[in-house]
């Protein structure tokens, strides 16, 4: 009965598919009419953030990230490639392909067909080369229940990447569903947001200093692991325990979570001894609340949390203390806003604006080779995911995978999903002592934590 | 037929449920971390020591395994062997060449050529071949090389001025033959080569200059790839008109 059932849905996906096929075979005359209007590309610029990721991508380091939805059923890839099919043509933002000008990257729109999902069987967050992708900066994959949604920076930061996914999760479950077709309508959800503006420039105010550091922060060093190959760590425990730990300490979560993580580079990196370099530790903050801002397009600036073991000894007390106290100077609307100001003002210096692409790409690269030396690792909170009802109970949860970068071998992300949180851990190095410390003390504190690796450590 | 659906959703959610539990209950667990692992495994993957729970029947060989993602480690492991190989093979032809120039010297050092050959494959193999480009690229890329080797050659062999009067020019009307070619081919996309274009006529400019300040000889050569080039590019932008004008402008934004 199942069985049958089964085959019923794969042959209306397949009747779809069919429908789709035949489309782009034989286009109408009111389609070439369409085109011919069209001809005239629509193009953009790229946003502030995102003009540096193009000069600092590469193999092996390739600004990609993994945003994942696990679903409580195995995925079928027919249906995910339907679905993407369907949702992609509303995200302007998903459908560019990036191109050189003479002054500046920018993008240009992607008539081509939807990049083709494929079940996982390359490491995560490899580099995204165009010309393999239908010239597309995002691909999708699927492995046993999980969505993969794989997304160049310079497209959008997290937040637009996971807009993006829960409508394609939406889609294909409405088509693995067909009962729910009396419950929701086949369209997009209301909540979802296709804004696409440049939020930078909307918000910017006046030129603002550098307000910044560069000071050299301890970088852990240890084993490679082979280019391209990343050890990941997910660690899912629930949200009620971490939030109770975190308030009998006084802090949030999140301020908690980077204490920890700091905490546990200097046990086990540091051995806990004294330290000329601080431990700095990039949180990217997430602008659009903030800015009142629904925007696709990157809108985010990054602040760090620094630790610097002058002292012999420290407790985790005291590092927590420190930690939260400089997060906590640093996240008001008013630093926020002097942060991204700088920059911006960067880009609209007329001077600035009118040197080759070439030489801009050679500055640019020097800039973030030497500030890349100021920072030891990342960690980014995605926040709370919401999903609409119908679909919720289909969903087990969300987690997202950082790639490495200059100087930092080590990343994480943390992603809240109805009672549970999820951490991620993505390490170019091969010793897990740094986890094995933070997973510790989590435990230390009373929260129960549930690990879950890709087996590069059983290597 | 909603009490229906209602009811096949339930269902639906029960058995969702039942899996979760079970699930829940095959976890292994490390004494020393005080942790669950989900992993198909006998080894914690952070202290590395052995867990609890793991299933009696678990055969004492079989590997500790992710049932998250797939294993992938063959197959890299694979690749890099014929990496591996392939440049062990490359060395060890470069020594023999080496060797056998070495016993039969004649004045020329040809093991060299043979050398950068190889030192040519390899970079393919490594590189180019992993890595499309866009045809566009390809076509800078190929004309600014041949270009420089034209060039070398020239100065090489005494500077006879050849290479500017003759082969640079033939070179660019080779690329605007290229160019129509591949315009004609993407058809939807066909504005896109205007930068080349723009590129080929600057340079068929230069090169009509040097033949005529140097007075090189074979200034027709230069002159007819200047016509050719300036024909097309005019032509693009007089058929292309606001796709092009588009382009353009993107190209050129400040």
């Amino acid at each position: 009965m199942k069985k049958s059932r089964e085959k019923e849905k794969k042959s209306d996906i397949n009747i779809e598919l069919e429908k789709t096929a035949k489309k782009e075979k034989k286009p109408t005359r009111a389609a070439k009419n369409r085109r011919r209007r069209e001809a005239t590309l629509k193009w953009d610029k790229l946003d502030n953030t995102a003009q540096l990721f193009p000069v600092i991508a590469r193999e092996g380091m390739s600004n990609v990230y993994r945003v994942s939805v696990v679903l409580k059923e195995d995925i079928d890839g027919t249906a995910l490639q339907l679905a993407l099919e369907k949702v992609l043509p509303h995200f302007d933002i998903f459908r560019m392909t990036m191109k050189n000008g003479l002054f500046w990257h920018y993008f240009e729109e992607n008539k081509r067909p939807a990049p083709k999902v494929i079940e996982e069987s390359e490491y995560p967050c490899l580099f995204i080369n165009q010309y393999e992708n239908n010239h597309y900066h995002f691909r999708m994959s699927y492995y046993k229940n999980r969505i993969n949604l794989e997304v160049f920076h310079a497209i959008t930061d997290g937040n637009g990447a996971l807009n993006f996914l829960k409508e394609i999760t939406y889609q294909y479950i409405r088509l693995k569903h067909p009962e729910l077709s009396g419950v929701v309508k086949d369209t997009l959800a209301t909540e979802t947001s296709l804004d696409a503006e440049d939020s930078y420039l909307s918000n910017y105010k006046k030129k603002e200093k550098k307000t910044y550091k560069t000071e050299r922060a301890v970088i852990m060093k240890g084993e490679k692991l082979a280019v391209n190959e990343l050890a990941i760590t997910h660690g899912m425990m629930p949200i009620a325990e971490i939030k109770a730990v975190a308030k009998a300490y006084g802090v949030t979560i999140n301020q908690y979570i980077v204490a920890v993580y700091t905490w546990a580079i200097y046990k086990s990196y540091l051995n806990g001894k004294q330290s000329s370099k601080p431990i700095t530790t990039c949180v990217p903050v997430n602008l659009r609340p903030y800015f009142s801002s629904d925007t696709n397009k990157n809108f985010f600036v990054v602040v760090s949390a620094v630790f610097k073991p002058t002292e012999e000894e420290y407790t985790f007390e005291q590092v927590l203390e420190i930690v939260a106290k400089s997060l906590k100077d640093q996240i008001t609307k008013e630093n926020l806003e002097k942060l991204f100001s700088y920059n911006v003002s960067n880009e609209m210096n007329t001077l600035l604006r009118a040197i080759p692409l070439f030489l801009k790409n050679i500055a640019m690269k020097q800039v973030y080779n030497a500030s890349a030396k100021a920072n030891t690792t990342t960690v980014t909170n995605l926040g709370i995911v919401k999903t609409s009802e119908p679909y919720s109970k289909y969903i087990e949860r969300f987690q997202a995978i950082l790639s490495m970068s200059k100087g930092q071998n080590m990343k994480m992300t943390v992603l809240s999903y109805e009672d549970m949180l999820t951490m991620t851990f993505s390490a170019g190095i091969l010793l897990p002592s740094v986890q094995k410390t933070f997973f510790r003390k989590l435990t230390e504190d009373g929260i129960n934590v549930t690990i879950d690796t890709n087996g590069v450590y059983y290597e | 037929m909603k009490e229906n659906s209602e009811k096949e959703l339930n269902i639906e959610e029960s058995a969702v449920q039942e899996v979760a539990e079970s699930e829940a209950s095959n976890l292994r667990r490390c004494p020393r971390c005080k942790i669950s692992i989900v992993d198909d495994t006998v080894e914690c993957p952070l202290c590395h020591g052995v867990v609890e729970n793991a299933p009696e029947n678990r055969n004492m060989e079989e590997a500790s395994i992710s049932l998250t993602y797939p294993d992938i480690s063959v197959r890299t492991r694979v690749l890099r062997l014929i990496i591996r190989i392939a440049l062990f093979l490359a060395i060890a032809t470069e020594v023999i060449v080496v060797l056998v120039n070495y016993v039969t010297f004649n004045g020329i050092y040809w093991s060299c050529i043979v050398g950068l050959g190889l030192c040519y494959g390899c970079a393919t193999l490594l590189y180019s071949v992993r890595k499309r480009r866009s045809m566009q690229r390809i076509v800078q890329v190929q004309l600014f090389l041949s270009i420089f080797f034209l060039l070398l050659l020239d100065f090489v062999l005494g500077f006879k001025g050849w290479s500017i009067s003759y082969a640079v020019p033939i070179a660019l009307l080779s690329v605007d033959t290229m160019m129509v070619f591949l315009m004609i081919i993407r058809i939807n996309g066909w504005q896109r080569f205007i930068m080349t274009e723009i590129v080929t006529f600057v340079l068929s400019i230069v090169v009509l200059i040097l033949d005529i300040c140097g007075e090189l000889g074979g200034v027709i050569f230069g002159l007819v790839a200047l016509v050719v080039t300036g024909l097309i590019l005019l032509g693009t932008i007089m058929i292309g008109n606001k796709s092009v004008s588009n382009e353009i402008k993107r190209r050129f934004m400040i």
